[in-house]
Order: C-alpha cells, then sequence, then structure tokens
C-alpha cells in the first residue's frame, strides 16, 4: 500500500493527492472510539517522516507552493461555507461518519493553509473581508449558537479554541476526546440550523501534535540551534536569519517566512501546547474539505 | 347425687364395723391433696349420721353393704367457718349439750364425752381441722392449745372404746405435725381419698346424669371398636380388646385422655385435683360434644394448663401457626404439649401422639403419623428423641431440627439459594471478601488487578471454553487471576448439603427467639463449610505467550485459597516485566507512551501479570539505568542516559522507546570543546556499542610469549563480552562489532534463554538446535504441576 502510494508520488504530476490519500487512508475509516481513534497519530508520524526521507521536495517545494498559491475559501452557490478553525483530517474523518450516520452522503477532498498556517494568513489570502463584505457570514464561538439559517460564511472557532485549552505546559487541562466531542457538538448546532442547498466544511489550517512520540528525533544541537532562532511556530525573514537551519533541512523558507518542517520541534519551557500550528507539517497545511448537499 | 366411691365405701365399712360391733375403732381421717374429694366424703358421711333414714335408701340404691342406726346424732365444723378457741363448746352446743358445757372445767373428760352417746350414737366431724390448730399462737396460746389437746385425746380415745357409739370424722392435709401426733395416739383408720381406684367413675357420674348402667353400651361399644379397629402400627396396643373395655367404661372419654390428666395433676400434688380435671373435662364436653363421638386428648384447650407451665404455652401458640400447612398439625401440637408439661414422663410417645389425635372419620393413622413426622423441624419448639419414638415441646427452640428441616427443604426446592449461599461462603469466608466468583458474580471490566475463583471444575479444554467467553469483548483481559478449584465443588452432594445447611439456618433468622444460639449455628456450619471448600482450591490460571507467539497458552499452578498466595505465585519479578517492556518496544518504530504501555499490560494475556503499577515503573526506571530504553518527552524532549540525562518523572505522556529505533542524532552530545581524538569514533557509535561499553567487564591482562624461548612477548587479555537479545541474529550483530575477527579467539560460550514455557516437544527441538561443543552443561527451569 505504502509503496503504491509512494511511486503515485513519483509518476503523477501533482503529488499532493497521493499524500491526501495516504493521511485519508491512516485517518478514515475512523477508529472505534475518539481515543483509539486519535492513537493513529503514531502512523501519521511514520508516513511524514518516510515522505520527508524520500521527497524533501515536497516539504521545500510542492508543499510550500500549493499553500502560497492555491489556499481558498470558495463560497458554493446556494449554500454555505462553515470554517472549522483548525479542523485536520483527524477531525474530519470522525465528521464524515457522522454525517453519514445522519444521512448525508458527504464528498471528501482537501485544501491548503497558507503559509505559515495560521488564521491571519489564511484570511489574507483568501481576502476574508471582501468575502465578509459578499456574504452573510456568521462567528460561532460556541457549542450551541443561533443561526439564521440563511448564512454564506461560518466562521466556527472550534476545535482551535479547544486545542489551546488541552494543555499547558505538563498540566492537562482537558483532552482531545473532550475537545473532539465539543466540536462535533457544535458543527452538528450549525448543521441543523443551516437552511440550505450545499454545504461545504473546511479549515484555514490544521495543527501538529507536538507530544512525546509524535516528533522528529533531533540532535541536541540542532534542538539548540531551533531553539535560538525561533521563539513561535514561525519567524518572518526580516527578524531572523535561520539559512543555516534551512541548509540543515530542519526549516523551510516560504513566503518570507522560517518554518519548521513536518514534525520537528523543540523542547520550550513554560506554558506551551503541545497542538500547535504556523508550521509547514501535513496535518497543518494540508486541510480537509467535505462537501454535503442537503 | 353422690357416687359411692370406693374410698367412700372403705370408709363406710370402717363405720359399719363400728356399728355392728365388729371393730372398736371409730376414728377416721380422711387424707388426700385438694380436690381430691375429702371435704366431699365427709359431708357424705355427715350425712350418714345427721339423716340416717335418708342415707340408707341412698346406701341400698348404690348396693351398698351398711346398716345405719335409726336415729344417730351428728355435727360438722369447718375451721374457716367456725373460729372457737375451745373446739368442743361449737359441738356440745350443736350436739344440744350445753348442760355438759357447764360441768366442763379445762377440757372435757372421757366421761363428759360419753355422756354424748348415752341416748343414741353420735358422730362428729372436723373439715379442715389442721388450718384451725395452726391459726393458734403457740407461745400465746399454749394453754389454749392444751386444753384442745387434751380434748382431741379423749375424744379419739372415746371413739375408739368399743362401748360407745362415738365417731369422729377429720380430714387431714398432712400440714399440722401436732394434729398428726394427737390424732394417731389411737390409730383411726385412714382412709386417702385420692387413691380411690375409681375416679374415672367418680368423674363420669359427676359430669353426666345418666348413670354408668343407663348407658347404651353396644353404641358404645360400635364407637369404641371402630377407633380400635384403626389402631395399626405404629399405635402399639398389648391387648386390643382389653384396651376397648376399657374405652367402653371411660366412654364418652378417650383413657389415655382421663390417665394424662390424672397424671398432669397427680404429679402436682399442691393442685386441685380431681376438681381441676373436672373442670377441664367439663369445658370440653360443652365445647365438643355434638362435633365428636369420643374426646380425645387433642380436644382439650391447652388454655387449661397454661398455669402449669407459661413458657411452654406461649411456645405451643407461638408453633401453631408454623405446622398451620400439616394436617392436623395444630391437633398432634395440642396433644404434644399436654404430654409434655406431665411432669413425670414429659413427653409423648408416637403411641400416645397417634391415641390423642386420630378420628377414624377424619383421617388414617398412616397420614397422621406422616404428619407427625412432619412436625419436626417446622415446629420450632418441637423436638424428638434420637429414636423418634418420643416428642415433646422445649423452651428453647430446637433449632439443630428446624435447621435440619429447613435444610432439607432448600435442597428440595430452593438449589438456586444454595448456590448462592455457596457463592458467599466462597468469597466471604474462604477468600475472605477478596475475590469474585465466576460466573455467579459479574466481574468489573477494570485495570485493578481482581482475582476471580470458579466453583465448575472444568477439563483444561471445557476451562479454556468457558474463559474464552469470558474473556470476548473485555478490554482489561491481564488483571483477572483465575482460580480454579481442583476437586468437584457444584456438582458435589457433599458440599451441596452443607450449604443447604448454612442456608437452612440462615433462613430462620428473624423466625426463632433464641438467645443467641442460631448465630452460633450459622457460625459452626459456615466454619465446616469454609474448612471442606478451603481444601478444594485450587488452581491459578496462568497464561504465557505461545513458544512461536502464536497465540496464549494456558497452564494450572497450585495454590491455597488466599490471593496472598496467588500473588506470590504470580510473582513480583520486575526483570520479567523489563523484558517485556523492551520486547514491545524493540516492535514499535515510534515508541509506546508509558500510560499505552502500562495499559498493554493490563490487557493483553500474552504479557507478564503486574501485581501492581510500581512492579512497571520500577522496570521501567531499571530499563533506563540499565540503558536499555530512550524516554521522550513533550516537544522532542529526549531522556537519554547515555548522555547521562536524569530519570525523568515517569509521567504517562513520556513515550518509551528501544535505543536501536532512535535516529544516531538522538545520541549526539553537544559538542565538547575538547578537540576529538580516537575515542569520538566510539561515541559516535551506535547506541548497541554503548550498552556493550556498560556491560563490558575490564578486561584481565596477563603476558603471554608468543614462543617460549623468546624475550618478546604478545600482550592477551581475557575480557567477558556479554550478548543480549531475543534472536540469534541480534546477537551476531553484537559479536560483529564487538569480536575482532584478527585478534580475538572466544573460548566459552555461556548461553542462558528464558523461553515462554516450552513443552516436552518444543524444548527436544529446541535442544536439538544447538550446535555441538567440546562440552554442553544445561540446567533447566521447570515448572511441574502435582497431580491432585
Amino acid at each position: 500500500m505504502r509503496t503504491e502510494l509512494l511511486t503515485q508520488l513519483v509518476e503523477n504530476d501533482d503529488p499532493v493527492p497521493a499524500v491526501w490519500d495516504t493521511l485519508w487512508d491512516i485517518w478514515y475509516p475512523t477508529g472505534d472510539d475518539v481515543s483509539e481513534h486519535y492513537r493513529r497519530e503514531t502512523e501519521s508520524v511514520s508516513y511524514e517522516r518516510l515522505l520527508l526521507d524520500v521527497y524533501q521536495e515536497f516539504f521545500t517545494d510542492v508543499l510550500p507552493h500549493k499553500c502560497v498559491n492555491e489556499a481558498s475559501l470558495n463560497v458554493p452557490e446556494d449554500g454555505t461555507f462553515v470554517v472549522m478553525d483548525a479542523m485536520s483530517v483527524r477531525e474530519a474523518s470522525m465528521f464524515v461518519d457522522m454525517l453519514q450516520e445522519e444521512g448525508y452522503e458527504p464528498e471528501t477532498g482537501f485544501s491548503f493553509s497558507s503559509v505559515p498556517s495560521e488564521t491571519k494568513f489564511y484570511r489574507d489570502r483568501v481576502n476574508y473581508s471582501e468575502l465578509k463584505r459578499n456574504h452573510k457570514t456568521a462567528d460561532v464561538k460556541s457549542q450551541d449558537p443561533t443561526l439564521d439559517g440563511d448564512e454564506e460564511i461560518i466562521w466556527c472557532r472550534y476545535p482551535d479554541a479547544l486545542l489551546e485549552n488541552i494543555q499547558e505546559g505538563k498540566t492537562k487541562l482537558s483532552s482531545i476526546e473532550e475537545m473532539y466531542e465539543k466540536t462535533e457538538t457544535a458543527l452538528r448546532a450549525i448543521l441543523d440550523q443551516l437552511d440550505t442547498d450545499r454545504i461545504v466544511i473546511g479549515s484555514d489550517h490544521g495543527y501538529a501534535r507536538l507530544d512525546a512520540g509524535h516528533t522528529f528525533q533531533i540532535s541536541d544541537g540542532e534542538k539548540s540551534a531551533l531553539q535560538e532562532t525561533f521563539s513561535g511556530r514561525f519567524e518572518s525573514v526580516g527578524e531572523v536569519d535561520a539559512s543555516h537551519l534551512v541548509d540543515a533541512g530542519l526549516v523551510v523558507e516560504a513566503d518570507g517566512y522560517y518554518m519548521p518542517i513536518g514534525r520537528y520541534t523543540w523542547p520550550a519551557r513554560g506554558k506551551y501546547s503541545t497542538f500547535q500550528h504556523g508550521g509547514l507539517s501535513l496535518l497543518e497545511c494540508i486541510t480537509p474539505r467535505i462537501e454535503v448537499t442537503l | 347425687m353422690t357416687y359411692p366411691s370406693n374410698a367412700l365405701q372403705t370408709a363406710f365399712d370402717h363405720v359399719d364395723n363400728k356399728l355392728q360391733g365388729r371393730d372398736n375403732q371409730g376414728g377416721l381421717t380422711l387424707s388426700g391433696p385438694y380436690g381430691a374429694g375429702k371435704s366431699h366424703g365427709l359431708l357424705v358421711l355427715y350425712h350418714l349420721f345427721n339423716r340416717p333414714t335418708v342415707a340408707q335408701k341412698w346406701i341400698e340404691e348404690w348396693d351398698v353393704s351398711l346398716n345405719l342406726p335409726e336415729s344417730s346424732k351428728a355435727t360438722i365444723h369447718s375451721t374457716s367457718e367456725t373460729d372457737a378457741d375451745l373446739i368442743w363448746e361449737p359441738i356440745f352446743e350443736d350436739l344440744g349439750r350445753e348442760d355438759i358445757l357447764d360441768d366442763i372445767k379445762r377440757y372435757p373428760t372421757t366421761e363428759h364425752l360419753e355422756q354424748l352417746t348415752e341416748e343414741e350414737p353420735v358422730a362428729i366431724f372436723f373439715d379442715e381441722i389442721e388450718t384451725w390448730w395452726e391459726s393458734f399462737d403457740k407461745s400465746e396460746n399454749e394453754e389454749l392449745l392444751e386444753r384442745n389437746e387434751f380434748f382431741l385425746q379423749h375424744l379419739f380415745e372415746v371413739a375408739n372404746d368399743p362401748q360407745e357409739d362415738l365417731f369422729a370424722f377429720a380430714t387431714l392435709l398432712d400440714k399440722s405435725q401436732d394434729i398428726k401426733r394427737i390424732v394417731n395416739r389411737t390409730n383411726p383408720y385412714a382412709v386417702d381419698m385420692n387413691d380411690t381406684g375409681d375416679r374415672e367413675q367418680i368423674i363420669l357420674h359427676r359430669l353426666f346424669e345418666t348413670r354408668q348402667d343407663d348407658v347404651d353400651e353396644k353404641a358404645v361399644r360400635d364407637i369404641v371398636s371402630e377407633y380400635v379397629d384403626h389402631y395399626n402400627y405404629p399405635i402399639e396396643i398389648d391387648e386390643p380388646k382389653r384396651y376397648e373395655n376399657r374405652m367402653v367404661e371411660t366412654y364418652p372419654f378417650h383413657p389415655e385422655l382421663l390417665d394424662l390428666l390424672d397424671d398432669v395433676y397427680d404429679a402436682g400434688r399442691e393442685r386441685q385435683s380431681v376438681r381441676g380435671v373436672m373442670n377441664v373435662l367439663a369445658d370440653t364436653v360443652r365445647r365438643k360434644y355434638n362435633e365428636t363421638d369420643l374426646l380425645i386428648t387433642c380436644d382439650i384447650e391447652p388454655s387449661a394448663f397454661r398455669g402449669i407451665n407459661q413458657t411452654l404455652f406461649n411456645r405451643y401458640v407461638s408453633d401453631k401457626d408454623a405446622v398451620d400447612d400439616i394436617d392436623f398439625g395444630e391437633d398432634l401440637l395440642r396433644t404434644i404439649f399436654l404430654y409434655t408439661i406431665e411432669e413425670r414422663e414429659q413427653r409423648a410417645s408416637v403411641t400416645e401422639c397417634l391415641l390423642g389425635t386420630f378420628k377414624p372419620q377424619k383421617t388414617t393413622v398412616d397420614k397422621l403419623h406422616m404428619s407427625l413426622e412432619g412436625l419436626y423441624g417446622v415446629a420450632h419448639y418441637l423436638d424428638r428423641d434420637s429414636q423418634k419414638e418420643n416428642y415433646y415441646l422445649t423452651e428453647d427452640p430446637k433449632l439443630t431440627a428446624l435447621v435440619t428441616r429447613e435444610q432439607e427443604r432448600v435442597l428440595e426446592d430452593d438449589r438456586g439459594s444454595i448456590e448462592e449461599t455457596l457463592v458467599d461462603v466462597v468469597r466471604n469466608d474462604v477468600w475472605s471478601d477478596d475475590v469474585y466468583v465466576y460466573p455467579d458474580e459479574d466481574v468489573p471490566d477494570r485495570k485493578e488487578l481482581t482475582t476471580v475463583v470458579m466453583l465448575d471444575y472444568l477439563s483444561n479444554g471445557a476451562l479454556r471454553g468457558k474463559l474464552d467467553d469470558f474473556f470476548g469483548g473485555r478490554t482489561y483481559q491481564n488483571t483477572v487471576l483465575f482460580v480454579t478449584p481442583k476437586k468437584e465443588i457444584r456438582d458435589d452432594s457433599e458440599i451441596i448439603g452443607k450449604a443447604a445447611r448454612v442456608l437452612g439456618a440462615e433462613n430462620l433468622r428473624g423466625n426463632v427467639d433464641d438467645g443467641g444460639e442460631l448465630a452460633s449455628i450459622i457460625r459452626d456450619e459456615r466454619r465446616e463449610l469454609r474448612n471442606e471448600l478451603e481444601d478444594r482450591f485450587g488452581k491459578w490460571v496462568k497464561w504465557s505467550e505461545g513458544p512461536n507467539g502464536d497465540g496464549i497458552r494456558m497452564r494450572r499452578i497450585d495454590v491455597t485459597a488466599d490471593v496472598d498466595d496467588v500473588k506470590d505465585k504470580v510473582g513480583r519479578d520486575k526483570t520479567y516485566v523489563g523484558e517485556k517492556i523492551r520486547e514491545e518496544v524493540a516492535d514499535a518504530e515510534n515508541g509506546i507512551a508509558i500510560a499505552s504501555m502500562l495499559n498493554d499490560f493490563k490487557q493483553f494475556r500474552r504479557m507478564p501479570i503486574l501485581l501492581s503499577d510500581e512492579v512497571f515503573y520500577s522496570a521501567v526506571s531499571q530499563l533506563y539505568r540499565d540503558e536499555k530504553v530512550v524516554l521522550e518527552g513533550d516537544r522532542a524532549n529526549f531522556y537519554v542516559p547515555q548522555k547521562s540525562d536524569a530519570l525523568p518523572d515517569l509521567t504517562d505522556d513520556l513515550t518509551i522507546h528501544h535505543p536501536d529505533n532512535l535516529d544516531d542524532s538522538i545520541f549526539e552530545e553537544e559538542p565538547e570543546p575538547e578537540p576529538s581524538s580516537e575515542n569520538e569514533g566510539e561515541g559516535e557509535s551506535s547506541s548497541e556499542n554503548n550498552d556493550t561499553t556498560a556491560l563490558t567487564q575490564k578486561p584481565e591482562t596477563k603476558a603471554v610469549s608468543s614462543k617460549p624461548d623468546s624475550t618478546d612477548s604478545v600482550t592477551v587479555s581475557t575480557e567477558v563480552i556479554k550478548l543480549e537479545g531475543n534472536n540469534a541474529r541480534v546477537l551476531r550483530s553484537m559479536a560483529d562489532s564487538r569480536i575482532n575477527g584478527e585478534k580475538d579467539e572466544t573460548t566459552h560460550i555461556d548461553l542462558s534463554y528464558d523461553v515462554d514455557n516450552l513443552s516436552k516437544d518444543e524444548l527436544v527441538e529446541f535442544l536439538e538446535q544447538l550446535p555441538s561443543g567440546k562440552h554442553i552443561d544445561a540446567t533447566l527451569t521447570v515448572e511441574r504441576e502435582d497431580e491432585n
């Protein structure tokens, strides 16, 4: 299976669909329960490591190019675009299950975040302020929102607002399972209230898990170098010079920003989160799209 | 009309002898307990002398031989009515001889008394004279007593004079030694009214108007013979015909009833005798005369006897409800009660029980006998002797009988509850409430270690099937310690019998007022069952990975009925746990989170059982210290023992890595400021090499001449190199890196294998694969199951 997909990477003009298919195969069908589902992370990490080892250009060229040029927010005709902030393929696969159980026939695909994989940059890239002027929009910040039903763009702050609350440093505040349950509740509430023919569920970016067992191995020297250069998950080229890290294959430069590749990370002190975005990893940058016809 | 009882007729004979001159004794005492008829007899005798003509007619009607004088005088004095200081005064006055009184000085002399009978026979009667005598204060009334004593002495002396027709009669209760002494000086006749021998006739005469002679004997015999005809086994009657005759004589009362009442009252001399019997019988006749053709013991109303033993009566009342479902149970119980209160025997034989209860128109003797046997254990206060020949009520509940009865009942009707009791005793008594009993109880699917006991004695195949069912769909399979019995339990009749007995005893709780005895019985019965059950446990079911990694194998290891012993057998060896952790992480490219690994230990039976989480954490710590694992925290924070990183807190999120699975960069130190040397190469070597370094003992060095005569020498050192892994490939790889192909020669190999429970065949196969050597030493560790 993996060999076949790797072969496609070479043979296809566009390698992204093959990468997406592999990711989707890892995450769908979903696990027996939410906890078991999220344990697929390990497999995801392995694949990402393999991809980096055999096809480094995917991270240094292909993916940055896609993020710079193909990040989009297309409101469907007679429909609504629902942005689930920070939704990754992990959650999307479970949403598909949920929608099927509700009797819908969802279709899945993918899109891209901008670089760095942050909401601000995505909104700039898709010209969100213009979209807001042209479409009726709503901002959802709770699990129990009130909608008119004819909104064309809905920006749901979940799961991003919840991800930040799972952990502060070594202190567990919540759980990833709880995060998912609340996000699904919010999505159900949105779907229940929308009175449109077509809904596209997408996200502005995904997120990377940087907890134990889910990162790329790295030497102390490399860790120190990254630590010295980065204060967050990305830095502007105007602020720092990370060319030596780019040369070392740890960092990529795109659109005026330096970002760590894949699951490269470094120890942080204090109230750090292990659920992060802003970097250039598969699950941060390749975002799921689910289309539903009501 | 008075019935001339045998006792009375004896008195009549004495009177007649005196009157006819055949005897000189005219003194006569009537004795007997209360109610024996003394006062009544005294009155009859009084009437003989007071109204001799009328009395003579009555005497003749009863065909008694007594010729009374045509005229006579009599005076009777009941001390309850006459409170005279000088007893002779009312006597002389009553007899119209106040004239003599004038002549008396201190007391009447014999002459004074002889004057009384000058014209006709005179009879003087004292009722309860002892009571009157004892009412005097002996110190204050000494003179009065003395004067009365002289009178009485003279009276009985004159009564004993053949020349004088003077009679003196007194009733005696044996209460005063003085009166006895005074009266007995002349040896008057004594008639015991209680020993009349014809008490039944008296009773019948006094209860029924119809004289015995007028009763239709044939009709009576017809009724009685119907009874006697049914008196078969187990009723024992020596001479049925004679018995039948007696029944005819005592009709309408069963002779057993009269005998019983006689004994009941006779035993208590202080009680009203025939008078009490009379009341009881009269009441019985009044209640039952139109319901039955023969009055038997069970027709008696027991409340009449509550005064004899109130407690026993209460027990009888209490048991009436208990025997409600048994045919004639209450009648039998009543009969037994009545026999029990009879103080001499205090029990009813089977024959007495049946005779006292059986009525031919209602049941058969056989059925009644079955009912009698059915009472035992149902009536709480009923007991019987060991031969089952006699029944009686007890004041304390007959608990062992009740327990036996309840045991029999539950064995017949309540097998389910017996098993529940068995489970309860196994869990709480045998295993100190530290286990679950399967499949009787739900065993929670949980992370904590749980001991589960089975009561089913099964073959390996059947057990495996049953446990496969148990483990199916269960998350935490490796936290359950199953213990099976080594003998039958559930299907052993002895065990079930004992459990039924425990249940029987416990069922009686709240139903009997036992003063704590029941609790003691329950304790004893439970202890006995526990002891029996303890011997039958057990075998701990041990799981292990198949030799070729193909599924899990089941073995049974001997344990005693003690959770701690089971845990001892499981063992607390963290070495094996550590090996398993390393084995597992070796196969996990991205490592395994501590929480996940710990969870695996609890979920999968192929893993060693953890007696506590501490064993696991301790094993991880040891592996880390031995540089056999590397730990990873959040955000690429690796803890590498090879770099002397301190062991972090073993939080759930830490991931355990096998060093072989980690990139070399993980082991790279921060560049040292010192210039690199040859050692740097070693520093870059793999973790295996690091392991080897750590595990390499300091070489012993000795100088060996390459040639005997040469002064040049080659230094040869001996080094012990430890190779470690779980297959030959790993060892070969280690040997490749650590053994110099040109310089090193291996002289000795110690092989030590930890294997997973090899069968004999597997062991043979294993040994056959080993290469030959100059000499091979093999020491096997074998777990052997004992036969039970």
